[in-house]
């Protein structure tokens, strides 16, 4: 096929046109929002076959009960009702809980913290695939949260409870630093190894240059919720208030460092999910 | 098949084929990450015959076809209501500094109509061969042919009007 010049100007232009990228930031949220709903849905698969699983097994149950009762129909004359299905547990429901704020006994919950733990909540709920609709303050250490969307209800609750709570200790086992102490930048970065180190950041830099200067050479340890996530060996003294850490969900890890430990402990009043 | 090692690879590249063809980031960030979750959810319909590459590019274009229809409707119903500007297209950061030409055309991609458009990308830019691009727009060889030779003409007489306008010829 001829091209006019005009054309083959065309051509040549389009072929150096400039090519876009994500910027490292979205390209990062993106890859985050894409595993958690990935694992979401594979999560979702397998409370299904659980879910199927465990009615197998009652119907089983019950079908051994009533034959030795003698009640099934065609052996007693009795008839069965009420369904043996259970419910699938990941649909679209509606959603709302009360949680009671559980400060430490003697004190009460402060107005700071009131407004952190709505935050923390908020978020997670986000994080949990829910969309909050409203959020109230009933009395100073209660919050109630409507809510919807598609979701494991048990999940959804585990995931407003879990502490999130983030510990750095020595060798000792005394605690050094908390999730408090860290900012909520956490993010995943790539070395050459392809590995997917996490990158995160203290508040103050020097509480990470007096660990890193107290414990230099020995092996100290980060846990999640009391389970034990790794425990590198300290080359040097780390000046600038970054450490970059090895651990084994990287992406999870993130999402839960930024979306900030809960103030407190939180008990559910009421919950409920239909 | 790995999903996050599919993302890493193939993220920047159905992101500049949907930045060509939407012409705004915010829509086309969007559509990669649908993009991406659609595949996910469609894996199990996948066939090997294709690259993943060209299924993804496969997938991003009918996710941004359906983008804009969605938003048509909704413009079509605040326009019942309200007169409005027309909507100017921006121009995204990274083509200010190219050439005059290069702008004009990126402009004048956007006001292709949607078979032009994503035959100029994937054939023109994207530099994919013929067989590939028969691949994701489900045409033939042929077809990919004529049809990007009629884009390049259109793109060629609007740059020209453009110029006389400007009175550079």
């Amino acid at each position: 096929m001829e091209w006019s010049s005009e054309e083959r100007k065309v051509v040549e232009e389009l072929g150096e046109m400039p090519t876009f990228r994500l910027s490292p930031e979205k390209r990062m949220t993106m890859r985050g929002a894409v595993q958690h709903r990935m694992q979401q849905a594979s999560r979702r698969r397998f409370t299904l076959i659980a879910g199927g699983a465990a009615s197998v097994a009652l119907a089983v149950v019950l079908t051994v009960g009533l034959w030795q009762s003698g009640s099934l129909p065609g052996i007693g004359g009795g008839s069965v009702t009420g369904g043996l299905g259970q419910p699938s547990h990941s649909q679209e429901m509606t959603f709302v809980a009360e949680f009671q704020i559980k400060s430490a006994p003697g004190e009460t919950v402060s107005e700071e913290g009131l407004h952190a733990t709505v935050a923390a909540l908020k978020k997670r709920a986000e994080v949990a695939g829910l969309i909050p609709w409203e959020m109230q303050t009933i009395s100073p250490d209660r919050v109630k949260i409507w809510s919807g969307g598609t979701f494991d209800r048990d999940l959804v609750v585990q995931m407003f409870l879990q502490e999130a709570k983030i510990e750095f200790k020595s060798p000792e086992g005394e605690v050094l630093a908390n999730g408090r102490d860290l900012k909520s930048n956490a993010r995943m970065m790539f070395d050459q190894a392809g590995q997917r180190p996490v990158l995160i950041e203290f508040k103050d830099a020097a509480l990470l240059r007096d660990i890193t200067s107290a414990y230099r050479g020995q092996q100290v340890s980060i846990w999640l919720d009391g389970v034990l996530l790794a425990s590198p060996t300290i080359q040097e003294e780390l000046l600038n208030g970054q450490v970059a850490l090895a651990v084994p969900e990287p992406a999870q890890m993130v999402s839960l460092i930024n979306a900030g430990a809960l103030p407190y402990e939180l008990e559910v009043v009421q919950q409920t999910a239909q | 098949m790995e999903w996050t090692d599919v993302y890493e690879e193939h993220a920047d590249n159905v992101f500049r084929f949907l930045m060509y063809f939407l012409g705004n980031r915010e829509d086309a960030e969007d559509v990669t990450q649908e993009t991406f979750l659609k595949a996910f959810h469609k894996q199990d319909s996948y066939k090997q015959q294709a690259s993943i590459r060209t299924w993804l590019i496969i997938i991003a274009r009918h996710q941004a076809i359906d983008r804009v229809r969605r938003k048509q409707r909704g413009k079509l119903l605040h326009n019942l209501f309200r007169r409005e500007q027309p909507e100017q297209i921006a121009l995204p950061e990274e083509m200010l500094f190219q050439s005059e030409t290069k702008r004009e055309l990126y402009l004048e991609i956007q006001n292709l109509k949607p078979d032009y458009r994503a035959v100029v990308i994937l054939k023109g830019i994207q530099e994919l061969t013929n067989q590939e691009v028969a691949d994701i727009l489900g045409w033939s060889e042929g077809k990919v042919r004529v049809t990007f030779h009629r884009a390049i003409k259109s793109l060629g007489g609007k740059l020209m009007k453009e110029a006389e306008a400007y009175g550079m010829v």
